[in-house]
Order: C-alpha cells, then structure tokens, then sequence
C-alpha cells in the first residue's frame, strides 16, 4: 500500500483542531459553515501547489511555510510588496478572511 | 506517515467530515449515503476523490467507460508531436484502493431521476441519493454542413484526448513542407478557450523547425479569443507571420466542409489545406441533453452555490457541461467547481445549507515547449443574485516572464493530475 500524501495529514489535524474551536464557539451554526468555506478556499492552492518536500524549486511546496508566513507572503503579493507570475493576481481575489484561513489550514505544524 | 485505513479510522473516531462539527451536532456530517459520479474526467474524479475525503461514511460509484483517462491538457503538445501521450494518461487505481471508491467501467445508457437510478448500458441499475454529473462535452454535429462524426475520422477535431489526438499528430507529421494547416475555432462558450491558438502555436513550432516554409491558418468563429494579445506577441516573436488569425468579422460564417477534399468555404472564400483541423461547435455531454438537465443553450443551468441543477436538487452538473459564467470550461474550473460540489453535498446529505464557494480557474498555454502565457481567475458567490462573480482576473503582460511560466505549466501538469488521481 503507497504512502499517502501530506494533505490527509493536514486534514487529520485540521479536523482535530476544529472540533475543538467548534465546541469552543457553541454550535455556532454559522461558525461551523465558515470552517467548510475555509477548507474549500485552501483547497485550491493544491490545484497547482504541491504539499510535499519537493525538488523543485517554484511553484513553492507549501510544506515549507508555517501559518504566519504564508499569510505574509499572500499579502505581500496582494499588495504587490511581492511580484511573481500567478499569485499577485490570485491573492488580488482573496480577503483577509480568505488569507487567514487559507494559512490556517495549509500551514506547516509547528 | 499514515495509511489508509488509519486514516479514514481517525475520521471516523472524529465522526465527522472537514470542519463541520459532526462530535458537536450529534451523527452531523459523518451521515452516509451513496454518491453515484457519472464521468471520471477531471471534474468527476475531482469530486470523487473530495466527497470521500470529507466524508468516508459515505459510498462513492464512479461510473467511466473508460479503464485510463487521457488528459487534455498536455494534448496540443502531442499534437505537435512535443509529448509522449503516455505521460497524459492516469488511471483510477488509487482511488480504488486507498479511497474504496467504487469504479465501474460502463457507459450510461439514461438516468432514472424519479427513482434516483443510473441505468448502464448492460441493463443494471445503480441507485442514488445525490448524482454528481461531469459528463464534459459533445459537438454539434449538424452545425457545420459537410462535418460530422464520420468526417471527423479523417478530419479530426482532436478536441477529445485519444485517437483523435494521435491522428492529427499523425497528418501533421505527414505533412509537405510549404503545405498549410487549416484550424476551424468555435464560436464560444466551449471546452478550453485559449486552446485553439496554443494548439496553433506548438504546430508553429514544429513546422518551423522541420517545415519550415508552411503556414498556419485559424478561421475563428468569434472575433476575438483569450489571451489574445499574449498570443498575438509570441506568434510575431517566435514564428514570424507563420501563423495567421482571422477573425469572423473577416471572413464571415464557416459555410461548408469538404472534408474528403479538405476545404473549407467561408462567406467570402475558399481554402484548400494540407491538414484540416475542424474544431466544432460544442454542447454538454449528450446524457445531461438526454437527461432533460440542459436547456436552450445546450448547457446545463446550475446553483453556482452548489452546482445542482436547476431541475432536481438530487443532481449536481459540474465541468464543462454546466454554466458557471464567468468562469471558463476548463479543466481547473472542474476541479474547482468539483470540490465546491462536494463540500455542498456533504452538507446537504447532512441537513446543512452549502457553505459559501471560492472558486478559482487558472490556465497555462504553451507558445513553445519552454515558454507559456496564463490565465488566472478568482471568483466568489453574490448571494444578492445568486452568480459567481469574479473577485480577480488577470493574465501573463506583454513582456512576461514566459518561459519561467513554462516551468510552473510544467510542474503544475504534475500536481494537477494528483490532486485528481492521486499519483
């Protein structure tokens, strides 16, 4: 059986961290239907991005960042701090919303 | 590294799919139910693989005639004899066995909707609760007089990875030097827009190193085309005047095809070509029409909320075959439009209303094997009224850096696939 890839482990440990932020806020069903729109908004990094240790260099895997500096990043090319090809004209589309919780999920553990 | 079954086993010990608080709501998003997917392209195997994610309880079938997919994206290099076709085809192994997603290798002969059943072409009968079509596209056979089915097995469309692909490989190879090829585009909307003239491109590039004194035709359709004047400044740079563009308001309606003599006659002339590459006006796939899930357009009207379609809410219809304006039919919208898709059935199999999409389309052309142009789109929901909208555009700038983009074409091609297939 192949190893799985890194995003079931992301999964794993995103779902145990909402459940706990769920019960935290109460049965919120609105909270609850913004952690769903939080796993679709990072799940379109991984159309291009890979999310493994990669050899190559660019796109960048997102295995490198932790959550912190891939919202930094996703920023900076919103406000064009950063220039590159793809992703000043993507994260031109995303809120802050959308960045925090696109961090939250795709960054690397701690 | 976790397996498998360890895997699903922790989600189940959560009891519940991503981010929906199944431990706090009681049986929540860990509800079974069966999800039967019919087209195991990018869109429907998208969606197989994300439903089973979010929600192992749940029993996925997808249903594809086919044992290997073959990839568009990657087939204008084929064309241009550039890519090994072996490196487009993927099959559904992985899905099978690290996901139990269930495969059958069948054709669809209609759907039951009223008693929520698939029905194959051998007679047996697949029951549902929520249906996830991706059936992709069809032609319009009787739009261009003189082409049809019959005509495409000489003159092909090469708009479908396969045979079709390695027979226009085959003719351009074939081909003298100094001779012509002729490509028809459609009029819009259609299955990836910028593909005609990245098609155009990379059999500009080979001719020009092994046929040189060649020309390239398009006849469009429309009177203009995506990324066009990315397009317009690598075909000037690269090529030359090898290629040449002509727009609709030229030329005119595409009245008829001789396709035995290889001629195309506009309202105003009459080309003869070397290799004909006609390009036909498109529809949903023919299950969805027989399906009664299109209307007059020829496309299937859906909830950008959650792809079901407008006439059963047990249906959803994702991919090229629905109307997602304004987002173009491609093989990153499926993928995009899949996972939307599935977080709304999960939700809806569990009670919950779907939660807000953000979709995003991003498309790579080559112009040549090292140096590409894109495309890119983000798009959210208004729910004022309920459409997409886009939230950003943009595309490669005169003087891009295209052949750094040529690496991100080439490495995406690879993470693409396996967000999809898993390898």
């Amino acid at each position: 059986m192949t190893q799985l890839p890194n995003t079931h482990r992301d999964v794993l440990s995103f779902v145990r961290r909402v459940q706990i932020g769920t019960i935290a806020v109460a049965l919120c069903f609105q909270a609850r239907a913004e952690k769903l729109d939080t796993v679709l908004a990072a799940l379109g990094c991984l159309g291009c991005h890979a999310d493994e240790e990669e050899q190559i260099p660019e796109p960048a895997s997102l295995r490198r960042f932790d959550a912190k500096e891939m919202a930094s990043l996703l920023r900076e090319y919103r406000e064009g701090k950063r220039s590159g090809t793809v992703m000043n004209r993507i994260a031109a589309g995303l809120t802050n919303q959308d960045i925090e919780a696109i961090a939250g999920f795709l960054g690397k553990r701690p | 590294m976790i397996r498998r079954r360890r895997f699903l086993r922790l989600l189940a010990v959560c009891g519940m799919g991503w981010g929906l608080g199944g431990c706090a709501s009681g049986k929540g998003l860990r509800s079974g139910g069966r999800v039967v997917v019919v087209g195991g392209g990018y869109g429907g195997a998208t969606a197989a693989r994300y439903l089973k994610q979010m929600n192992p309880g749940l029993t996925i079938t997808l249903i594809e005639p086919q044992e290997t997919y073959l990839s568009c994206p990657g087939s204008n290099e084929a064309v241009a004899g550039l890519g090994d076709m072996g490196t487009l085809a993927r099959s559904y192994d992985w899905l099978r066995r690290e996901l139990d997603i269930g495969k059958v290798t069948a054709r669809v002969a209609r759907l039951d909707r009223q008693r929520r059943r698939v029905i194959l072409n051998d007679g047996a009968e697949v029951t549902y609760d929520r249906l996830v079509l991706s059936p992709g596209i069809d032609f319009r056979w009787e739009a261009i007089m003189g082409y049809d089915e019959a005509a495409s097995r000489f003159v092909p469309h090469a708009w479908k990875a396969g045979p079709q692909t390695a027979l226009l490989a085959r003719q351009i190879r074939a081909m003298p030097d100094g001779g012509l090829v002729l490509i028809t585009a459609p009029p819009s909307p259609y299955r990836c827009p910028p593909g005609p003239y990245e098609r155009a491109s990379l059999i500009a590039y080979y001719l020009k190193k092994h046929k040189p004194r060649s020309k390239i035709l398009i006849l469009d359709a429309k009177t203009r085309f995506s990324k066009q004047p990315a397009f317009e400044q690598a075909w000037r740079e690269l090529y030359g005047d090898m290629v040449e563009w002509v727009s609709s308001e030229k030329e005119g309606r595409l009245e008829r095809i001789d396709a035995a003599g290889r001629t195309v006659e506009t309202e105003f002339d009459t080309f003869r070509a070397d290799v004909l590459n006609v390009i036909p006006p498109q529809k949903a796939g023919v299950l969805a029409e027989q399906s009664g899930l299109t209307d007059a357009s020829g496309w299937c009207p859906v909830d950008p909320l959650s792809f079901a379609s407008v006439y059963d809410p047990a249906v959803y219809v994702i991919g090229d075959a629905c109307q997602a304006d304004p987002m173009p039919k491609s093989a990153f919208s499926a993928n995009s439009q899949a996972k939307v898709c599935a977080a709304a059935i999960v939700a809806s199999l569990a009670g919950e209303p779907p939660p807000d999409p953000l979709l995003i389309n991003h498309c790579y052309s080559f112009v040549a094997p090292d140096q590409a142009i894109s495309i890119t789109g983000v798009y959210g929901y208004s729910r004022d009224d309920g459409q997409l909208i886009v939230r950003s555009t943009g595309e490669t700038p005169p003087h891009g850096d295209r052949r750094r983009e040529a690496g991100y074409a080439r490495a995406w091609q690879r993470s693409f696939k396996k967000d999809v297939f898993g390898y």
